[in-house]
């Protein structure tokens, strides 16, 4: 029998994730509610990011048989989440400009709109840099055997 | 193994800067115009082939020849502008001007320092002419010893701060920490935070007694908002209890002006009404000059009038009342919350209203018709309840009373002093049979005994009767119907000067008798007068008045002309000189102002009315909700778009050859344009449309490749004379004057004091049209032109005064010079930006009287060109002038009425394009394509281009193409009109200047470019190189079994 422990790399993967999930809930929040309330969605945004969470899901719970898949899952995760928030980005830029370019000429909802954007721009990317740091980690965390059972030790 | 995650890492953090890199660029590209001018970059350039026969295809000519001809050209005009916008209010003993060579002064307040160059954005005043030897402390000491210590406490002080500002366009010179947006704070340093910061401050006040020169003021610009009565206590006590009163500090300062000089001269800094009767009425103030906004180069100009070199002429142009807390405007003011503003979608903008409900009566028509009244004993004019009249001493009343013009006004409208005398007489009126035009002749004569220059003011008293009563018409006892300004008259020189006035304007707004302009029958004046004050003294003394009937001083009524209409009027001024019927547009309907006709408000508002001043007086109206059909109104989105129109008789896309250079010039009426106009698509118009933030988008049917545009009014906003060029060729010696702008003259509001319209057009000339010319900016955003309402408009230096016919006449003159340069202007903004406070979304409510008899009135002239200078009248060289009205507006953030304002049918298409025979570009300001601007509708009502960046935001985003636009006949029609008006106005512009059939649009290589084609590049590259170092370790290692 094999059994794979849940250790801190595992976790850092995990925390990945819940970025991830963070940056996307704020995307949808900011886009549905105050200022941008009524506005359409992005649908490319939607796609990508819910692909590269369930990726991430997946890579997390089936950790196991998808061992030898896992730097390439990554990748494709790391892509998805970097197009998502570049869109992010690009759909924020009209209201950064309205800030900008002349202030003090917009209402405080669409600043407060740019801002949650901002934080959920933040959360993409401290995502993405996770993942970095977990592509290259790993994981699974060292294998230790003992007897006949395979443990995951924490780091 | 642990390659393969090494390369995993690398490729997922490379392909995140690779998108990046991706995005960067598409965001620079897509701010392509703005980014340039931040950069001082050009990403492409217009380039023309020469004609082989020598031929030029300028047909609008700069006299910028090179960088030294513009910079001193621009210096020049600046300098001659400032020599007649100083307003001198009191003179004591002719304490001014000082007569010794170089006299030994200290000055005082902060101001004199810091000063106030101009408005902090929004015309913000060129920073580096400031920092090239144009410091008020440089420029006072080349005329005056000025005290050391004094100056060192202030430089001291400012040393402390931070120069200057951040963001993007013209950077204001200015201390960043001296600026109020909120109007809450007064910077004044007192005696004792002056010996903080240089302990001897005060050791050489007898070394430097010629002249204490006090310097006070108050910033201003866009986005800056004052609030009445918010300094009554706390930080910032004031006298009269709101910001734009004389602080405790400040009075501290003069007390010790006094103590350094027996001669004490005060400068007011500031274009928004400062409240300062107890210097007025001190003895021991000797001076009083008001300076405004004087630009880098106007203090030259204030220091030789102090000397005398210069003789001031300008006059006020707005009341400068004591207390304007008292003034009717005041009470409705500020930010007024719909009480359900949240209910509303965040991008419809929803969130405030004013109700003017002051009607005509703000400004001196107010004050004067009121003090008329008095006089006469009517209209319940001298009972005042509590808070709508001034104390002696300046302060608010506090309970019920009596009202007093002598305490409520400091300085009068039109009021200004000169170092000699003049002598007005008014020789002949003859009222021409048709009503419409009055010839009258005014001689003017020095009586002093040094060269100046006089205005004329020519104001008129209309009858106000019991049909006026009966129908709620109100009357100023007194109006300006014009001006003009004499050339530099010699002691006991005189001049002739002949007036062409325009009748229409003495005409009144009648909502609800006959629904047009009317003339009532009876006695109508006209009055020369120093003031309006003034005049209206003289119109009572034709009356048999004199101050035992309460007057403040005799008239004289030799000046006066009187003259009667026997019948009531309804015929004469009902048809505009565009032939249309004049008719309510604003008093009832989906484009009403009045707040009454909306179902559920009836009865809401009480208008002042001269009858009973006291019992009308208006109030605040403070908690209203937006409901029912204003509701949807408010929404933005209240016209819904057809889906199944027959809309198969509109071309689109027609291929006929055509090019606008082919129209270069054209008339109206030219058969060709429905050609031109079949060319372009509804997409190409919407592309259009949406791009136009300082941007004129390119129109490739018509091959028209695009222009830049930019902000106005005082000059280019984010353009430098190193951009220079003649004729498209870069000057030679632009780079000399790197860095220097072209916003270098006084305030707009300074302009508008020196009442002299020649100036204006010369200010529009090369203000607003070398600035286009010399930058290729066929369109300059301005002028600025919103009447001041009151003096708490915190961008009220950026427009003109209060009076429609002062302002009128100054802005079309200065779109006549802008046009003759064949600028595109843009005059700012239609219509009713009152305040700054909520000016995004804010309704703007009131009667159509008040809006067809101020604003409107204001707008009208420079539209339709009205106005035209005495001096241009038998001059040859100006027959070509103002023979065409405005080829350009902006519509304004606030909404008109309860829609936005370029949706407003009401004031966009039946009286600006249809009575005023408007036929040109008109853009939202910074709305882009959303719905706080509510596009269908706009476009719908004429509106031909949306500031901003090209993508339609929100809900917008649906409708916001050529197959969903196609589908509606009336968007279809609105879309060939808006098309032929954008055609028009460029082909009369000079964005053709130098164009022939070989012009096109060439990209070129700049610094932000170069670095997001690095990024790329660099990142393609990492990405690429690490995606196979991934992929060779993948498969090694899934060869090898792990």
């Amino acid at each position: 029998m094999t059994k794979r422990k849940f250790g801190a790399n595992g976790f850092i993967f995990l925390l990945c994730l819940l970025f991830a999930i963070v940056g996307f809930v704020i995307y949808l929040v900011n886009s549905t509610t105050g200022y941008l309330s009524g506005t359409a969605l992005n649908y490319w945004i939607i796609i990508l990011s819910v692909i590269a969470i369930v990726l991430g899901a997946l890579l997390l719970i089936f950790r196991n048989s998808m061992e030898g898949y896992e730097g390439l899952v990554m990748i494709v995760i790391g892509v998805l989440l970097a197009v998502s928030v570049c869109l992010f980005i690009d759909e924020r830029k009209t209201l950064a400009a309205d800030v900008y370019f002349i202030p003090v000429n917009y209402p405080q909802a669409e600043a407060d709109a740019l801002y949650l954007g901002i934080v959920g721009v933040a959360f993409y990317i401290v995502s993405i840099i996770t993942l970095v740091v977990s592509s290259m980690i790993g994981i699974e965390g060292k294998e230790v055997k003992k007897d006949d059972i395979i443990v995951v030790e924490s780091k | 193994m642990k390659k393969t995650r090494l390369t995993a890492g690398l490729t997922i953090l490379s392909s995140f800067f690779l998108a990046g890199s991706v995005t960067t660029a598409l965001i620079m590209e897509y701010y392509r115009d703005p980014l340039d001018e931040f950069t001082d970059s050009r990403s492409s350039m217009i380039v023309t082939e020469k004609n082989e026969d020598g031929t030029s295809d300028y047909n609008f000519k700069s006299d910028f020849t090179s960088g030294k001809v513009a910079f001193e050209g621009f210096k020049n005009f600046a300098l001659k502008e400032a020599e007649e916008t100083n307003v001198l209010l009191k003179n004591e003993n002719n304490a001014l001007p000082l007569t010794q060579d170089k006299p030994r002064v200290t000055l005082f307040g902060l101001r004199s320092y810091a000063t106030v160059y101009g408005n902090n954005g929004g015309s913000t005043p060129d920073k580096v002419t400031v920092e090239n030897g144009n410091f008020a402390d440089e420029v006072f000491q080349k005329y005056f010893d000025v005290n050391p210590s004094m100056l060192e406490a202030y430089e001291n002080y400012c040393n402390t701060l931070t120069w200057g500002g951040s963001g993007f366009g013209a950077k204001p010179p200015s201390y960043a920490q001296l600026n109020d947006q909120k109007g809450e704070t007064i910077y004044e340093l007192s005696p004792e935070e002056l010996a903080q910061y240089n302990p001897d401050y005060a050791s050489q006040f007898d070394e430097y007694s010629d002249a204490a020169i006090v310097v006070l003021g108050r910033t201003g610009g866009e986005s800056y908002n004052y609030y009445k009565q918010n300094c009554v206590d706390g930080e910032n006590p004031t006298t009269t209890g709101n910001y734009l009163g004389l602080s405790e500090e400040e009075k501290e300062v003069i007390e010790l002006a006094k103590e350094a000089s027996d001669k004490v001269i005060v400068l007011i800094n500031s274009t928004q009404v400062m409240e300062f009767k107890e210097l007025t009425t001190d003895p021991d103030i000797d001076s009083i000059m008001w300076i405004g906004y004087p630009g880098p180069y106007g203090l030259y100009k204030v220091c030789e009038t102090l000397l005398g070199d210069v003789n001031p002429s300008g006059h006020l142009g707005d009341t400068f009342a004591t207390n304007a807390a008292a003034s009717p405007a005041l009470q409705s003011f500020g930010n007024i919350p719909w009480t359900n503003a949240s209910d509303f979608a965040k991008d419809a903008n929803v969130n405030s209203y004013l109700v003017e409900a002051e009607g005509i009566y703000s400004g001196y028509r107010y004050y004067e018709t009121r003090y008329y009244d008095t006089v006469y004993n009517q209209g319940n004019a001298k009972t005042a309840k509590a808070g709508t009249w001034t104390n002696p001493d300046g302060s608010l009343a506090t309970t019920d009373g009596e009202w007093d013009y002598e305490n409520e006004i400091n300085y009068p409208f039109g009021y200004g002093l000169s170092y000699t005398t003049f002598n007005q007489t008014l020789d002949s009126v003859e009222i021409l049979g048709n009503k419409k035009e009055a010839v009258v002749k005014v001689s003017v004569k020095n009586t002093g005994n040094v060269a100046g220059k006089s205005v004329i003011q020519l104001y008129a008293q209309t009858p106000y009767t019991d049909y006026d009563k009966q129908y709620d018409v109100e009357k100023s006892a007194i109006q300006l119907v014009d001006f003009e300004k004499t050339k530099e008259l010699e002691p006991g020189e005189s001049v002739q000067i002949t007036m062409h006035v325009d009748l229409n304007n003495i005409a009144s707004y009648d909502s609800k008798g006959a629904k047009t302009f009317i003339a009532d029958a009876g006695d109508y004046y006209f009055a020369l007068g120093t003031d309006s004050h003034d005049a209206l003294n003289n119109v009572l003394a034709k009356q048999g008045k004199t101050v035992a009937d309460g007057m403040t001083a005799n008239g004289d009524a030799s000046k006066v002309y009187q003259w009667n209409w026997s019948s009531f009027d309804d015929a004469t001024y009902s048809v505009s000189s565009n032939g249309v019927e004049i008719t309510n547009r604003l008093s009832d309907g989906d484009y009403s102002m009045d707040l009454n006709s909306f179902e559920g408000y009836e009865n809401t508002v009480t208008y002042l009315s001269r009858s009973d001043w006291n019992g009308t007086f208006p109030e605040s109206y403070e908690g209203l909700a937006a409901t029912g059909r204003l509701a949807e109104l408010l929404g933005n989105d209240f016209i819904e778009l057809s889906t199944n129109d027959d809309t198969s008789e509109y071309v689109w896309g027609a291929d006929n050859g055509l090019t606008l250079n082919d129209f270069k010039g054209a008339d109206w009426e030219d058969d060709r344009w429905s050609e031109l106009v079949d060319q372009v698509t509804i997409d190409e118009f919407l592309a259009f449309a949406g791009n136009a933030f300082h941007n004129i988008a390119a129109i490739p049917s018509v091959n028209y490749v695009g222009n830049q545009a930019d902000d106005g009014p005082g000059g280019s906003d984010s353009h430098t004379l190193n951009e220079g060029q003649f004729e498209g060729t870069p000057w030679s010696d632009a780079a000399e004057y790197n860095g220097f702008g072209t916003r270098v003259a006084p305030s707009q509001q300074n302009l508008a004091y020196s009442w002299n319209k020649e100036l204006a057009y010369e200010n529009g000339e090369i203000i607003l049209g070398e600035t286009s010319l010399i930058f290729n900016l066929p369109i300059i955003i301005g002028p600025g032109m919103n009447l001041h309402r009151h003096g708490y408009n915190g961008r009220g230096g950026e427009y003109y005064s209060e009076d429609p016919i002062l302002s009128g006449y100054i802005g079309s003159a200065s779109v006549q010079g802008a046009q003759s340069k064949g600028v595109l202007v843009n005059i700012k903004h239609a219509a009713f930006n009152d305040q700054e406070i909520n000016r995004s979304g804010i309704a703007v409510f009131m009667n159509e009287q008040k809006a067809r008899e101020l604003e409107l009135r204001n707008l009208q002239q420079a539209f339709e060109g009205k106005g035209k200078p005495a001096s241009f009248h038998d001059n040859e060289e100006y027959n070509d002038t103002y023979t065409q009205g405005a080829y350009g507006v902006m519509s304004s953030y606030n909404r008109i009425g309860a829609t936005a304002s370029s949706a407003n049918r009401g004031v966009m298409v039946d009286i600006m394009r249809n009575e005023w025979g408007f036929k040109g570009y008109n853009v939202t300001d910074f709305t882009g394509v959303s719905l706080k601007a509510a596009p269908k509708e706009s476009i719908l009502a004429g509106t031909t281009a949306f500031c901003g960046f090209g993508s339609a935001s929100g809900s917008v985003a649906e409708y916001w193409s050529g197959d969903v636009l196609s589908k509606d006949a009336d968007m279809c029609a609105a879309i060939k009109n808006n098309i032929k008006y954008i055609l028009f106005s460029l082909a009369n512009s000079n964005a053709l200047n130098g164009v022939n059939s070989t012009t096109k649009r060439v990209e070129l290589m700049t610094g932000w470019r170069a670095t997001y084609i690095t990024m790329l590049t660099v990142f393609s590259a990492t990405t690429i190189t690490t995606a196979t170092l991934f992929l060779v370790s993948y498969f090694r290692q899934r060869k090898a079994g792990k």
